[in-house]
């Protein structure tokens, strides 16, 4: 059983690098195109960049934490929010194959349909995002005046990777609700490109019951936050424990179960559309 | 079924079709009256945020604009979002794409006005279905500016037709770049949104740039599609003066987009068979 599982996970790591690849292929034969939306990828989170500086042109810090404090948020959330776009972005074309029945086609090849979807829409001018969010938080990091010890350097990198696999499974859960109805996937953007707006600022700063939406509902509140408030000893007004920081990347986990059940529900759920 | 009253003009009968056609999607337009008051709220909690941070350092208004004027203008700013198509336009560069725009240059119809009315009927569908319901929630939620003066709001309501009608001349405009642009032509759609969403003043009030930047902002159309309808209602620009502003926005469009049109028809060369 184990065995087979590998060998899907195998199976399934191959069909996704050949189509994804053939897809870069045809991407990068628009040259134009290609060009003007890899520089307008980099634009827009280079205009949320500028907003954040001309946000603390008017204030020294919010919340108690510092420009650098919450441009490193910043940074981490991007990052994430990048990854998960880069990685999962065709799951956003989901809701397409569920109304047109077009799933079918993946429900019949040999290779799981997750894996399909990925690489079906999969393109590489989704990567502008990640080489901004990296450019920032390199300079952050260099600017800001922190002391770096070895296990904040330790929960830091560890913050960033929960972070990312946090925000794949919002994309995979929100996404996986148009298998019940087709026509809301902007629903999603509340969760996903909501979460990661949440993310880029202290969650203390927020009413308790806008708070408790995002952390207990949906962790974006929580995977960037805690881990940056440890690793760069920010600010800590509502006296959160240092192991509940420390153990805050963690969070991703349950996230991932959920996101996966109910991807499974909805491809059980799914029922063609008979033409 | 009674049978309809024959429309008024043909460019009415698309204003109205467009309407209809948009309203036929109830779960989306719940989605998405769902995502723009959560945005809202949590844009609305960060500038709250900052504003606290003000009031300690004893400068309680930025260029004017106090918090419950950033907050209200926060609301009106979702409200705009859909009516002013901020997220992109694909109606047109689709139409272009796969050669289907053969078919509307045969009507006998003006086809940048035959846009602009479907553009408009859209918009109206937006403004009650996905601009009033964000705002009130704003209003439940938070502690909104809402003028007692009825004029402000018909000014205001004025200023809401008027950044349609910009929004139409300037969407037509960026979608003819369809006619040069072979494949997918998103990217530059995309671009327009970034510039749209940073100089509306819908990610931040342009209040809180620095003078150079908000002066740039400023005078762009995309200023006139939002941030300026939102100081109408606020009482810190004048309606008649934004109508008038509108006004030359949407003639200066129209007229470039005219001179594009004709370029694109000369070299046309329709796609599909």
């Amino acid at each position: 059983m184990a065995e087979q599982t590998a060998l899907g996970a195998r199976n399934d790591v191959r069909a996704f690098s050949l189509l994804a690849g053939a897809r870069v292929r045809s991407e990068l034969q628009y040259r134009s195109s290609f060009a003007a939306f890899t520089l307008s990828q980099t634009a827009i989170t280079f205009l949320d960049c500028a907003v954040i500086l001309i946000f603390f042109s008017n204030v020294p810090a919010i919340g108690g934490w510092s420009r650098g404090e919450v441009l490193y948020l910043y940074a981490v959330a991007t990052l994430s929010l990048g990854f998960a776009d880069f990685a999962m972005g065709s799951i956003e074309y989901l809701p397409q194959h569920v109304r047109t029945g077009t799933l079918d086609r993946l429900l019949v090849r040999p290779a799981g349909v997750l894996a399909q979807l990925l690489a079906e829409e999969f393109a590489l001018r989704r990567i502008g995002r990640i080489v901004q969010a990296t450019i920032v938080l390199t300079v952050v990091i260099a600017t800001t005046d922190v002391e770096w010890t070895f296990t904040g350097s330790l929960v830091a990198v560890a913050g960033a990777i929960g972070a990312m696999l946090t925000f794949c499974a919002l994309f995979l859960a929100t996404s996986s609700i148009s298998f019940w109805s087709p026509n809301t996937q902007e629903f999603a953007n509340a969760f996903t490109y909501g979460g990661a707006t949440v993310a880029e600022f202290p969650t203390h700063i927020f009413p308790s019951w806008l708070r408790v939406f995002f952390i207990g509902v949906v962790p974006a509140g929580v995977v960037v936050y805690l881990p940056a408030m440890y690793a760069l000893g920010a600010d800590n007004p509502l006296g959160i424990p240092t192991w509940v920081q420390v153990l805050s990347p963690l969070v991703c986990l349950p996230a991932l179960a959920v996101g996966g059940l109910v991807w499974r529900l909805g491809v059980r759920h799914y029922e063609s559309t008979g033409s | 079924m009674p049978p309809s009253p024959p429309p008024i003009t043909p460019y009415l009968a698309v204003a109205r079709q467009s309407f209809r056609r948009q309203s036929t999607y109830r779960l989306a337009t719940a989605a998405g009256v769902f995502t723009n008051t959560v945005f809202g709220i949590v844009l609305a909690a960060v500038l709250l945020g900052l504003y606290r941070a003000r009031e300690n350092s004893g400068r309680p208004t930025i260029d004017g604009l106090g918090a419950h004027g950033a907050v209200t203008l926060v609301f009106v700013g979702q409200a705009m979002l859909m009516v002013v198509a901020m997220f992109g336009w694909r109606d047109l560069t689709d139409r272009v794409r796969a050669g289907e725009i053969a078919m509307d240059l045969q009507r006998p119809v003006d086809v940048s006005t035959y846009w602009g009315a479907y553009f408009v009927g859209s918009s109206t569908y937006f403004v009650l279905a996905r601009g009033i319901p964000p705002f009130v929630v704003g209003a439940i939620v938070f502690d909104l500016v809402l003028p007692h003066d009825a004029l402000r709001w018909v000014w205001f309501a004025c200023s809401v037709v008027g950044a349609a009608v910009v929004a139409s001349r300037w969407w037509f405009l960026v979608s003819l770049s369809a006619f040069w642009v072979v494949g997918d032509v998103r990217g530059f759609l995309q671009l327009s949104t970034t510039v749209m969403l940073f100089c509306s003043g819908s990610l931040l009030p342009l209040q809180l740039f620095p003078s150079a930047i908000e002066t740039a902002a400023r005078s762009t159309p995309f200023a006139a599609m939002l941030q300026f309808p939102a100081q109408v209602l606020l009482g810190t620009w004048s309606g008649p003066m934004l109508l008038l502003v509108q006004l030359a926005w949407a003639v200066a469009l129209h007229l470039v987009g005219l001179a594009v049109l004709s370029r694109a028809l000369r070299k046309v060369v329709i796609d599909g068979g």
